[in-house]
């Protein structure tokens, strides 16, 4: 039960800390106009709105880096890293076991 | 006693448990004329259960919306999935064996995909789009209906498809959001007539309000007071200004919850053969009898690891991780309901 708890306690703290977005998190320790996942890089206006005293929400603007879709779209594929051979074989992975799954279903179907 | 025996066991406790929370909480409706009803009368029942459902939804989205954004996926998605592939696919129409193996070629491929990408691989969100597609138009062309008919669909199918591998990130956020609105779809035009028109229409009337209400600001003062402080508006509504933003993510917050609901509630009570409510015991046994033993223990495996992963690892990561496995089921729903208008079926009943 105390273990329960304090995992309950660990993940709201982390999940309610300041969270970057996932565009900026994907662009942390990067070089402006370096590939992230589906775009690149490149200095833009972080926004966030949040209620202020009076209930209407305020807008706040600050200068942020982060990863922008599409923004190296030229060719037909977005380099968001190389195609390192356990990506490759993770990626088979799953596409094997999602087809397995298929053929599995097909096979329960036709049996039903 | 085997693994799976001493799971089956504890399962029967927990069932049996929850079944004496419903049985209390039955005796207590049927006290009351609206609870009769319900118990007597699937129809209400199931309208009470979807404006019940759209009110607990739209009172969360107004308190901790994030929250919803964040958890709900670790928690509902691998059921909702399961509740897709059951009732699309098992349950489903008459597919037949070759058809659902070769639209689901093209899935798993985009599966592939997806997964090297969020490991940090490289994109190809035109080939994702052009898979997505590929996997309607099979289901389209190998449905067993008339030639005539089969091409008039296709050619719809392509017509949507050549802009949306132009301008496949406009085709993903477009899925993002139509997704959501694609299960209450499902449920109004292509399940079982159990629920009567009046109920259905009123719960899409609740829905429709709830989503203007959204829309028009209502929620603006209350909600993102609480819940992880990141701001998902660039990527659910990039480009709009940050007010009518921030709305749109409530909208997709709040019609999220919607479609997990319709999944896990609606669409199985409506599908359901008996017009009684289910037990928890009867609904375990049919789950079972529709996937197996063994594969309902991985399926209870893996709906577990989701949440438990999160807990231990970065929640915002393993939901990523989710999403990218399970991007395939909406493209399945697509693929079905092109499969339904040509064939003319209803999930669950032959074909007209």
């Amino acid at each position: 039960m105390t273990r329960v708890l304090l995992i309950l306690v660990v993940v709201t703290s982390v999940a309610g800390a300041d969270v970057p977005s996932p565009e900026e998190e994907a662009c942390q320790g990067k070089a402006i106009g370096a590939s992230c996942e589906g775009g690149a890089c490149a200095m833009t206006k972080c926004s966030r709105s949040r209620p202020g005293p009076d209930g209407t929400l305020v807008n706040n603007e600050w200068d942020c880096m982060r990863c922008v879709t599409g923004a190296s779209g030229a060719g037909d594929s977005i380099d968001g890293g190389e195609p390192s051979p356990i990506r490759i074989a993770l990626g088979i992975g799953v596409a094997v076991l999602v087809l397995a799954g298929g053929i599995w279903l097909a096979r329960r179907k036709l049996l039903t | 006693m085997s693994p799976l025996a001493r799971a089956a066991s504890l399962a029967e406790v927990a069932v049996g448990v929850l079944d004496g929370g419903r049985r209390w909480l039955w005796r207590h409706a049927a006290r009351t004329d609206l609870g009769r009803t319900c118990a007597r009368d699937r129809s209400t029942r199931i309208l009470a259960l979807g404006l019940g459902h759209i009110l607990v939804a739209f009172t969360v989205v107004g308190l901790v919306p994030l929250w919803l954004l964040l958890l709900s996926p670790l928690v509902l998605g691998v059921p909702h999935v399961v509740a897709d592939v059951r009732y699309l696919v098992i349950r489903g129409p008459s597919l037949r064996p070759e058809t659902l193996v070769a639209l689901v070629v093209p899935l798993a491929a985009m599966t592939g995909l997806s997964v090297m990408e969020v490991m940090g691989g490289p994109s190809y969100p035109n080939v994702d789009v052009a898979l997505g597609f590929a996997a309607i138009a099979l289901a389209v062309s190998l449905a067993p209906a008339s030639g005539r008919r089969r091409a008039c669909v296709l050619a719809g199918v392509v017509a949507l498809a050549v802009p949306a591998i132009l301008a496949p990130y406009v085709a993903m956020m477009v899925l993002l959001h139509g997704h959501n609105v694609i299960a209450m779809v499902i449920w109004l035009c292509w399940t079982r007539r159990t629920v009567r028109l009046a109920h259905r229409i009123a719960i899409l009337f609740a829905a429709i309000v709830a989503t203007a209400a959204l829309l028009a600001g209502v929620l603006d003062g209350i909600a993102w007071a609480g819940g992880p402080d990141f701001d998902l508006a660039p990527a659910l509504a990039p480009g709009l200004d940050p007010v009518m933003a921030n709305r749109l993510v409530l909208v997709y917050a709040f019609l999220q919850a919607l479609h997990y609901v319709i999944w896990l509630r609606l669409i199985p009570s409506t599908q359901s053969q008996t017009p009684a409510a289910s037990t928890f015991r009867r609904s375990l046994a049919s789950l079972r009898a529709d996937f197996g033993a063994v594969a309902l223990a991985a399926i209870v495996v893996v709906a577990l690891a989701v949440p438990t992963l999160a807990c231990v690892y970065e929640p915002a990561r393993v939901r990523d991780l989710y999403l990218s496995v399970a991007l395939f089921h909406g493209w399945l729903e697509l693929a079905v309901i092109g499969y339904l208008v040509v064939t003319r079926q209803r999930l669950g009943e032959p074909a007209a």
